[in-house]
């Protein structure tokens, strides 16, 4: 259903996204310009290693940022809105019903004294007005199928036409709205394959295992059928095969949900495991993009290179490993120009003056290299 | 390798603005350092402020008068003095000022040695409570029980009582009160480093425990014991004003600032100055410290996370 | 014992009791080392791989004696040394020596390097004098890819990667034979860790050493380690070379956690097949075969036969009651 040929839209654009730390030893550069963006129904990769930004890209989309970081520049583009140039008021409601983000560490993120069912009502009944149509159109949904099944009966006939007549702005009576979300979010849990939903539903965080608590993150951000799911290194923290089982669930979703996916890892496996596209990042900037199995046949930025020459792999011995020399750069004392040159094998005159700009080396395929042009 | 480690100086900048923030988000911090700083200044000149046997001496003809040109109480009923007073005469005639002066370096020398003996006791059995563990632990722990469950001031009263009104016997007394606060804040820290990596891997290289204990253990508890410190010698003033001031002191001419009000108080509306003032240098000293300790907590604390 | 086994480890069963109740009493178990015997040979990076809860951790904590077995043997060089008390004790500790995998928190963050590496030196009483100490720890920190003036810094003002070269002088400094390494690159970034290993392989070859590697990274095993062992529930359910045992497991978890691995290859996508269900809890360990709650193969044999160790191939051992063939076979 969702392809990734299905070109169009983008969900999410970030264009020239700068972002500043405040901190007593200096000032951060975290972010250098990042633009990137996710197109309907895709699944895109966000990769670095620590300090390359991935997570306050992540966290800016989000409007998560701490207190003492600064967005100074660029705009972030959700749903036809700039999320940084409207009043706050604008951007709740767009964020609330347009994204959704799942974290490394769901215990954390799961409040322990309640039902994890009840929490997934708590998001929904946040605003009845924005999440009516969405309980609506799942019991809708439901009823279709019920429909197609056999006859529906009189009560379901009449309530279907009652709920088809729901003007859009019109939010349901509590009653009857708790009575849909409940049955929706139950159905969400089924969705991310959790056994037993009815029973999961009553259950407390701590009764469940890592894997499971992550489903459920999974589904309370899906809840609300957001435009854009950003997963934050959501199998970082998760042994190997229940990382499968999330990995597993999420191509699977790919295929059945009209949600894109910004995933955002340090593991290059799993995003060739499950990512279209890939953006990789690299001290505050995107350094390239291209389309996944072109990445990792052609990678061309010296930097995505050297990564995976060092990557080890389960499948085969790769004598020495090759390193990239150095380490990641203070970026409070950010290197000059290109923030690579000075670890890159390949670097020259050029590559210290000044950032290189974007340029599309190969079709569909963005490097930020003066190698390329620029 | 191109490694870039931020200079050294850069980190020591960092944390010096974090220290002026710190004094900015909260100027009860300078105010208490300020008045901390101040108190033990005074302690150190006053042998050169003020003759230090002159409490000794008596001047009865001078007693409880009042003389200072900026200031008056309005209070028909006040001798006045011969000669200008800058905080009048106590009822020994003596210059009221200068027994203060005297006084402070007292009472922060009593604070000091408690505060030191009773952390050096903390040390002592907290860690061998907690290292030693089993037996000793629970004897120690139940020993510590039993000292907190008596109020305070009531152990110090009887320590007093039964040993005698002197000085060290006072210091000996607050110690009491103060030790199993000390051995229990040690004993803690101690069992909570006792299971950090780097303990383990020190363990594992084949240090031995006394090694553990003193050379990394203890080193590494220090910033709560310092908090603790700092915020205790306030209070071990009020504790020593307060069991001067019921009596128990060695000379009702001790200059110790709780002792000087307790002359005070039967004079309160004839002199009030006699327990006004050596009130709000307790008051004073004793809030320095406090605040001083409580900014201390806020600047070692987090910075450990950072 | 052979002749080329520096330190062999028999029935070594590590448990740790859960108290409770009023009186403290011992309610249960918490089975983390489950009778695990293995012998590690001179020369060679044997490695332990397993999920969390596996006991790989404590495996490696108790060859070196941070915690105590509460049966078994565990023999270095001939002599048991878990029967070895204080002072008998350190000439082993200096030649057994162990590196964390959190090179931050395993360094006392009041010591500056100098201080670290000497200390050990200072311990066994290896060197005689104060210079002598020094001019060893410039070297070390050389070997290590270090600079002398890193010395006199402290352990928050390094990063990662040489923090945890840091720890590896360290472990060096007293000359020992045998490293226990748990999980040394974990916390590192990838290009980090390769020039880690890389490090490793390099001293390894340099100082002659034997290593006992602990990972949860499949990829990372097996670029390192000539021999394998998987842990399950407290037990090695195989043991075997690396490439064998890669290429063709002989036991049903070796096989689950080997399809379970994402590879970073697109094209080599596959349908990850993952194990259903969670790992359960080493206080109640399943009756017979430990794995049988997960496995795609079980049968009702599984549940009351408790699988020995059996030689599926040369020098490959599995704890499985069948010989299956997992090319051809699908798991249920």
């Amino acid at each position: 259903m969702k392809g990734t040929q299905e070109s169009g839209q983008d969900i999410l654009t970030v264009k020239d996204l700068r972002v500043n730390f405040y901190t007593f030893a200096g000032q951060v550069k975290a972010l250098d310009g990042v633009n990137l963006s996710v197109k309907r129904g895709e699944v895109l990769g966000l990769v670095g290693e620590s300090g390359s930004g991935k997570s306050v890209t992540a966290l800016s989309i989000e409007g998560l940022l701490p207190q003492n970081a600064e967005v100074v520049g660029g705009q972030i583009i959700l749903g036809g809105k700039d999320l940084l140039a409207e009043k706050r008021g604008e951007i709740r409601t767009a964020r609330l019903r347009e994204m959704a983000m799942v974290f490394q560490d769901p215990l954390t993120y799961l409040n322990p004294v309640l039902t994890v069912g009840s929490q997934i009502l708590e998001i929904l009944e946040t605003d009845r007005r924005v999440f009516t149509p969405v309980v609506v159109a799942a019991r809708l949904e439901d009823l279709e199928k019920a429909g197609r099944k056999g006859s529906l009966t009189e009560e379901q006939a009449r309530e279907k036409g009652r709920l088809e007549a729901i003007p859009p702005q019109h939010a349901l009576g509590k009653r009857e709205f708790s009575r849909l979300a409940k049955a929706y979010s139950v159905a969400i849990l089924g969705k991310v394959r959790l056994p037993e939903p009815e029973r999961m539903f009553k259950m407390y965080p701590f009764e469940l295992s890592g894997g499971m608590r992550q489903r459920t993150m999974i589904a309370m951000a899906l809840v609300r059928r957001p435009a854009l799911l950003i997963a934050d290194e959501i199998t970082t923290a998760l042994d190997v095969t229940v990382q499968a089982q999330i990995l597993k669930l999420l191509t699977e979703l790919k295929t059945q949900i009209d949600t894109s996916i910004l995933l955002i890892t340090h593991d290059l496996a799993v995003v060739a495991e499950v990512c279209d596209r890939v953006a990789v990042m690299y001290a505050g900037n995107i350094v390239e993009v291209a389309e996944v199995n072109e990445l990792f046949k052609n990678p061309l930025h010296p930097y995505t290179q050297g990564l995976l020459a060092a990557i080890p792999r389960p499948d085969a011995v790769r004598g020495e490993l090759s390193s990239i020399k150095g380490s990641v750069p203070n970026l409070i004392y950010p290197p000059s120009g290109c923030r690579f040159h000075p670890r890159c094998p390949s670097a020259f005159e050029k590559c210290p003056l000044s950032k290189p700009p974007l340029v599309e080396a190969r079709p569909g395929h963005f490097v930020e290299c003066f190698l390329y042009g620029g | 390798m191109s490694e870039i480690v931020p200079p050294a100086e850069a980190r020591r900048s960092a944390d010096l603005r974090f220290a002026l923030h710190l004094f900015r988000e909260n100027p009860l911090v300078l105010a208490g350092l300020v008045l901390s700083v101040g108190s033990i200044a005074v302690a150190l000149l006053s042998p050169f402020l003020v003759d230090p046997t002159s409490w000794q001496i008596t001047h009865p003809i001078l007693k409880n008068c009042w003389n200072n040109p900026l200031f008056g109480w309005g209070n028909a009923n006040i001798q006045a003095c011969p000669s200008p007073y800058a905080l009048g005469t106590d009822s020994f005639g003596r210059n009221l000022l200068q027994m203060i002066v005297l006084a402070i370096p007292v009472d922060l020398q009593i604070a000091l040695e408690v505060v030191l003996s009773a952390v050096t006791i903390g040390i002592v059995f907290g860690a061998t409570a907690s290292y030693a563990g089993g037996i000793a632990d629970e004897v120690i722990l139940r020993v510590t029980d039993i000292f907190l469950a008596v109020p305070g001031i009531l152990l110090a009263i009887v320590f007093m009582v039964v040993f005698g009104r002197t000085i060290p016997v006072l210091t000996g007394a607050v110690v009491l009160i103060w030790w199993p606060t000390y051995v229990r804040l040690v004993r803690s820290q101690v069992l909570s480093e006792k299971e950090k990596p780097y303990v383990e891997s020190l363990r594992s290289i084949g240090a031995g425990r006394l090694r553990l204990l003193f050379r990394h253990i203890v080193p590494n508890s220090i910033y709560p014991l310092l908090v603790q410190a700092t915020l205790d010698i306030g209070s071990v003033i009020l504790t020593v004003s307060a069991l001067t001031f019921i009596g128990l002191s060695p000379s009702p001419l001790l200059p110790e600032l709780g002792n000087l009000a307790s002359l005070g108080s039967q004079y309160f509306f004839t002199a009030p100055w006699l327990i006004i003032f050596p009130g709000l240098t307790i008051l004073l000293i004793s809030l320095g410290f406090n605040l001083l300790g409580d900014g201390l907590r806020d600047i070692l604390d987090p910075r450990l996370r950072r | 014992m052979q002749e080329s086994e520096l330190l062999r480890m028999e029935d070594v069963f590590t448990w740790f009791p859960i108290k409770g109740g009023i009186l403290g009493r011992t309610q249960a178990y918490v089975k983390a080392v489950d009778g695990v015997t293995l012998a590690v040979r001179k020369g060679e990076t044997l490695g332990i791989v397993g999920e969390s809860g596996c006991g790989k951790t404590t495996l490696a904590r108790t060859v070196v004696r941070l915690v105590e077995p509460m049966r078994g043997k565990v023999v270095f060089g001939g002599t048991d040394i878990l029967k070895l008390k204080g002072g008998r004790l350190k000439p082993f500790r200096r030649k057994m020596q162990m590196v964390f995998q959190d090179p931050y928190a395993s360094l006392d963050p009041r010591q500056n390097v100098r201080s670290a590496l000497t200390e050990p030196m200072h311990i066994h009483g290896i060197v005689s004098s104060k210079e002598e100490a020094d001019k060893r720890a410039a070297e070390l920190v050389r070997v290590v890819g270090l600079n002398p003036d890193h010395l006199s810094r402290f352990p928050h003002e390094f990063s990662g990667g040489q923090r945890q070269r840091i720890a590896v002088a360290r472990a060096l400094a007293v000359n020992p034979e045998f490293l226990v390494l748990d999980e040394p690159t974990s916390s590192l970034d990838v290009s980090v860790q390769a020039q880690i290993l890389n490090l490793l392989r390099d001293l390894q070859k340099e100082f002659g050493l034997t290593y006992l590697f602990i990972s949860h990274n499949l990829a990372v095993v097996r670029q390192m380690c000539s021999r394998t062992g998987v842990m399950y529930l407290g037990r090695l359910v195989e043991v075997g070379p690396t490439e064998s045992l890669f290429e063709r497991p002989r036991h049903p978890y070796t096989e689950a956690l080997l399809s379970s691995v994402p590879l970073p290859d697109p094209s080599k996508r596959r349908l990850l097949a993952p194990l259903e269900g969670d790992v359960p809890s080493p206080i109640t360990i399943p009756s017979g075969c430990r794995f049988r709650t997960r496995c795609g193969y079980a049968t009702e044999r599984c549940s009351v036969e408790t699988p020995p160790a059996v030689e599926r191939a040369p020098d490959q051992f599995a704890e499985c009651l069948y010989d299956i063939d997992f090319s051809r076979k699908t798991r249920r």
